[in-house]
């Protein structure tokens, strides 16, 4: 894996160089985001807030072979067969790359290329150490793992917040932002991961959906209120009884009564047997096509 | 992006005093807003019949009251005096206390807590330090009160390419940015210098982004990485050592930068640690 990383490394194109090292960046450094030759609204929003934050842009060209099934091909045929997809693959990072070259132009911090033939989600895994913030989006149709990185396995492995963008081309304005609080570790996280935005936003709603108490699901968010304050940040509390739907849809709801564009979240899941476990709130955010999400575990 | 609030971990299970001087420092160079918290638990099922059981419990509560308030005290004494917001939680009650602590730190953007007596996976009715890390989503500074006691002067960060080191360096920052000198370490193999170099000289890029001048070193790897990574924390003279960590509690195990750390069973000088 490292050894892959490292030709990576070494072939990876250095297209500018880093930020200035004096100013000090206003939260994000270095926003990352996975270049597909499909999905040039997903290179656009990264460029965007990169641009926004002042931070550096990172763009990983990724795409892995997928090992032949057995069958009755020659050993011929197959080795045509491998040497087609490698061109394939070879084509669609060499198309990227002009993408991300192309993005890059004017962006004050610059930015990094980085390309690899190896599965996406362990090379955005990897280069992860060296961002902030990764910029996704769910491939159109069921996608595959040779080719596309889930959202979700991005949040749950690599140890960064997670922007989801909606599947349907749709910019992010961040003005208004809902904090899906939670007594949790992940909501924990996600609050400290996205102050950022907060510190941007017009407007910023900390959100509870309580079950029974919700007097202490108010002092909590009153907890949050303050301590966000100290950051900097005006958000106002609040804290709701789910009316006959799930978390997560009252979620939405008061979200999109607010106005919100953005909703920031902790993503809950864990993997078991290969397969990706989540949360009904998680699975309810990821499941939209309205608003963008930022999710942290 | 700097750190506000402090969330301290009082609770008189060990001795705070590393706790206290290390937050009276940050508090005051960061002026943040400073929680003091501090829960113990009763024991839950006392033999004998109802009436002794109740006076036993009784006395109890009474104990636990009078440590609460000396805690108190001390913290009203040494971290106190400033103009920004000081506050006071106790709690005697039957949840573990490490929840009780990570929930009510919900807004702290650091936690600092004290290696408890006798090893820091132990204490049943305290706050079980790995379990603190854990659930808290927070870097957690560990201060023992013996030992180096805390500084901004020479932080060592264990690298290893984990989901947990990542997020231990990105919560670490602003101390980072607060320190002298800042020195990368990671351990490798004779096969893997190189590769470790290289995944170094990335994170030192990405430092300096942040304003942070590091210097970095790659230690080949011997028959045991932990304690190579103490000679390397001594060697460099750490105030602070910045590691991702991996409590493996019912294992009586502390992963530490990737490597099972039994020296942080007894810490000589403050740890940072992130989960």
């Amino acid at each position: 894996m490292t050894d892959n990383l490292q030709t990576a490394v070494a072939s990876g194109a250095r297209v500018e160089t880093g930020a200035d090292a004096s100013g000090e960046p206003e939260g994000y450094a270095a926003v990352l985001t996975h270049v597909q030759r499909d999905a040039p609204e997903r290179l656009a929003c990264a460029r965007d807030l990169a641009q926004r934050f002042g931070a550096a842009l990172v763009g990983i060209g990724a795409e892995a072979i997928p090992p032949i099934a057995a069958g009755p091909a020659t050993g011929v045929v197959q080795a045509q067969w491998f040497t087609a997809c490698n061109e394939a693959a070879e084509e669609n990072l060499r198309v990227a790359r002009e993408m991300f070259r192309a993005a890059c132009a004017g962006l004050g911090a610059g930015g990094d290329w980085r390309q690899s033939l190896d599965l996406p989600i362990e090379v955005i895994s990897r280069a992860s150490r060296a961002a902030d913030l990764i910029v996704a989006s769910a491939p159109d149709g069921p996608g595959s793992g040779y080719r596309d990185a889930r959202p979700s396995d991005l949040a749950l492995l690599t140890g960064r917040p997670v922007l989801v963008a909606p599947s349907r081309e749709k910019s992010l304005s961040a003005q208004r932002v809902v904090l899906a609080w939670k007594d949790t570790r992940e909501a924990r996280r996600a609050m400290a991961d996205a102050l950022p935005f907060f510190r941007r936003a017009k407007a910023v709603l900390v959100l509870e959906v309580a079950g029974r108490h919700l007097e202490d699901a108010q002092s909590r968010c009153a907890d949050v209120v303050s301590a966000l304050e100290r950051h900097g940040v005006q958000a106002e509390p609040s804290a709701v009884g789910a009316v006959g739907q799930t978390d997560g849809e009252e979620i939405l709801n008061q979200a999109s009564a607010f106005g919100a564009d953005l909703i920031v979240a902790g993503a809950y899941g864990h993997p078991r047997l290969g397969e990706m476990i989540f949360g009904g709130v998680t699975r309810t955010l990821l499941g939209q096509h309205e608003l963008f999400v930022l999710l942290s575990h | 992006m700097t750190w506000r609030t402090l969330a301290l971990d009082l609770s008189p299970s060990g001795s705070s005093g590393g706790v206290r001087q290390a937050a009276a420092l940050l508090a005051e160079r960061f002026e943040t807003a400073v929680l003091a918290l501090a829960a113990l638990r009763p024991a839950k099922a006392v033999a004998g019949d109802g009436y002794s059981a109740g006076e036993l419990m009784a006395l109890e509560r009474d104990t636990f009251t009078e440590q609460l308030n000396q805690a108190q005290a001390a913290f009203w004494a040494q971290v106190a005096p400033a103009s920004h917001h000081r506050e006071w939680r106790g709690v005697v009650g039957f949840d573990p206390p490490a929840s009780w602590i990570a929930r009510e730190a919900r807004g702290a953007d650091l936690i600092i807590a004290a290696p408890p007596e006798g090893g820091i996976l132990k204490g049943a009715n305290h706050v079980n330090l790995a379990d603190l890390v854990m659930a808290a989503g927070r870097p957690v500074l560990i201060a023992p009160s013996e030992g180096r006691p805390f500084g901004l002067g020479t932080a060592v960060v264990a690298w290893k390419d984990t989901r947990e080191t990542r997020r231990a360096v990105s919560d670490a920052l602003p101390l980072l940015r607060a320190c002298k000198r800042v020195v990368a370490v990671t351990i490798a193999p004779r096969t893997g210098l190189e590769a470790a170099r290289g995944e170094l000289a990335e994170i030192g890029g990405w430092l300096a982004r942040y304003g942070v001048t590091s210097e970095l070193r790659v230690e080949r790897s011997h028959r045991d990485d932990a304690s190579r990574l103490g000679m390397s924390v001594a060697d460099l003279d750490a105030d602070v050592l910045v590691a991702g960590a991996y409590g493996r509690a019912r294992m009586r195990e502390w992963i530490l930068g990737g490597v099972t750390c039994d020296f942080l069973l007894n810490p000589d000088r403050c740890v940072l640690v992130s989960h």
